[in-house]
């Protein structure tokens, strides 16, 4: 698995055996990796990270970038458009810095398959693309067949909204028409999944929106858990901020939901026993890593990718690695942050490869930020280390926002969320 | 109590100033290969919340520019609770003295470039 030293000759494309044997790759040459080629799939938080980052700190790399959407719309951030105070264009992001500033090569069309035994990458338009190294960051899709009665088709009707995009425009156009009294129902998914506090953050602006515009209407949230990210923030916001207006129910008390009406907008769960009716419905499935993922042979049984838990290097094949929502990460989150930190390591561990150095020692960091109203923001933090065998927050570090503090903890943090957003979004695109 | 979190970006041009004070050295010559150390990527995960290369475009305060005594004593004063803050107390507890040390050194070091 490690990049050997007749591999690093081979990708330079220089010398042969007799070079290598008589020792005269001068330091220069071997600090040249002008003909090293690295591929990576997928231009969201963990691919755009890791193009950019390889090209900034080894200009002379070739880098390529397969990503189908000229306009990327990050997922965080679009709660905030479904709860009406930021639109659509805030949270778009385009490939141009990553081509002109840093020299990322773009290529706009979907990787359908990855041949590891040739280090091949072949594209929907019918290119191939041949790598030294293969960066795999495809996010989720979605298990569209966890319930009955339910199917891709009709997230057209009842939205996911949790890829963000047309779903995130259909969510918020359909609480818009929603009439005032009426009942939203989120449906959301259990562990693991992308995003955990994603749900109830939405949850949080859907009433932020509701107590402006529908004041009669409620919130319900149907749980395939028992417990969710920050919850006791989230309760004690709630009641604070929404009085009654929102209601969770967890999946011991009826909140998983096992089938879907979806023509009379009815969710059922306990076999038919608890029947729940919305005017919105908002079923967030279950989901496995993107389908690039399953299909080349990179995922596990339950559908996530594993990897080496000290740089990201998938444990299925060699020179792949695997980083983002798609990858099993230990105790990190699936999130944009986690995906982002994740690049870093991942571009550190190539480059160094190639200059045959051992890895670094892993360091990653986690930061997420819920809005309950523009205004009011909670958080949960953590610094992740390689421990015993798995990614681990550091003992002692991290955690969550503190309980019972005054407003203006939680206005200051919320104003720190968009300063998050401004950071991160150059950090990758920018 | 935090403060307002436009408070403290007062410092910003005063510590700036001080450091150019100081002079530094030349940037590495452009052949030398990147520093891809330890030392790099604990800093360069700060740039998620802290702008690329540790510059800020949003409401977050920049990290580049300051001298690397400066951000190791900042981050010790987070890591002990004596600079209140929202988040940061929860990531320096993350680090040990010499991983601040050696991520401190790479700021101050592409501060310079």
């Amino acid at each position: 698995m490690a990049f050997t030293r007749r591999d690093f000759i081979k990708t330079l494309g220089i010398g042969g055996g007799a070079t290598l044997l008589s020792g005269c790759v001068s330091m220069s040459e071997e600090r040249n990796n002008s003909a090293a080629k690295v591929v990576v799939i997928g231009g969201g938080s963990g691919g755009a990270t890791v193009a950019k980052y390889l090209k900034h700190l080894e200009p002379a790399l070739s880098v390529t970038l397969v990503e189908p959407t000229a306009t990327f719309h990050t997922c965080y951030g679009s709660n905030w458009v479904i709860g009406g105070f930021k639109q659509m264009a805030d949270i778009a992001q385009s490939y141009g810095n990553l081509q002109d500033k840093y020299g990322v090569r773009v290529v706009r069309d979907r990787a359908i398959a990855i041949e590891a035994d040739k280090h091949q990458v072949r594209l929907a338009g019918g290119t191939t693309l041949n790598y030294d190294k293969l960066v795999v960051s495809p996010g989720i899709d979605f298990r569209f067949d966890a319930v009955a009665g339910y199917n891709k088709e009709d997230a057209q009707r009842i939205p996911h909204a949790y890829q963000a995009g047309e779903q995130t425009v259909l969510l918020r156009k359909q609480l818009e028409a929603m009439p005032d009294g009426g009942t939203f129902i989120l449906v959301a998914p259990g562990n693991p999944f992308r995003c955990p506090p994603g749900p109830y953050e939405r949850a949080s602006l859907v009433a932020h929106y509701f107590k402006q515009h529908k004041p009669r209407a409620k919130v319900l949230i149907l749980d395939n858990k028992e417990n969710f990210s920050k919850q006791g923030l989230f309760v004690q916001g709630w009641k604070e901020l929404y009085g009654e207006m929102i209601e969770w129910v967890p999946a011991s008390q009826g909140g998983q939901v096992e089938e879907i009406d979806v023509n009379n907008k009815t969710l059922f769960s306990d076999a038919g026993f608890n029947e729940f009716k919305g005017d919105v419905i908002n079923y967030i499935p279950p989901q496995r890593a993107g389908q690039i993922a399953a299909d080349s042979g990179l995922t596990d049984p339950l559908g996530w990718c594993p990897v080496d838990q000290k740089n990201f290097a998938s444990t299925q094949h060699a020179d792949i690695y695997v980083i983002g929502d798609a990858s099993m990460a230990g105790e990190m989150p699936k999130s944009g942050h986690s995906a982002n930190t994740q690049g870093k390591v991942v571009a550190v561990d190539i480059i160094r490869r190639l200059r045959e150095q051992e890895s670094v020692e892993l360091s990653a960091v986690n930061t997420c930020y819920s809005l309950l109203t523009p205004d009011y923001a909670i958080t949960v933090a953590a610094v992740y280390k390689y421990i015993d065998g798995s990614i681990r927050g550091v003992p002692g570090a991290g955690g969550v926002s503190p309980m019972d503090v005054d407003r203006e903890f939680r206005r200051t943090e919320a104003y720190y969320a968009q300063g998050w957003y401004d950071s991160i979004t150059d950090d990758i695109w920018g | 109590m935090i403060k307002h979190p436009g408070v403290r970006m007062g410092l910003l041009p005063l510590l700036v100033g001080g450091f150019l004070l100081l002079g530094s050295t030349a940037a590495p010559a452009a052949d030398e290969p990147s520093d891809v150390s330890q030392g790099a990527l604990l800093a360069i995960t700060c740039f998620a919340c802290h702008g690329f290369e540790g510059k800020s475009v949003g409401g977050m305060p920049s990290i580049r520019g300051f001298p690397a005594d400066y951000l190791i004593s900042q981050m010790q004063a987070f890591r002990d609770g004596s600079r209140p803050s929202t988040v940061m107390g929860r990531h320096a507890t993350g680090y040990s003295d010499e991983e601040l040390r050696i991520m401190a050194h790479y700021i101050e070091m592409i501060s310079k470039q």
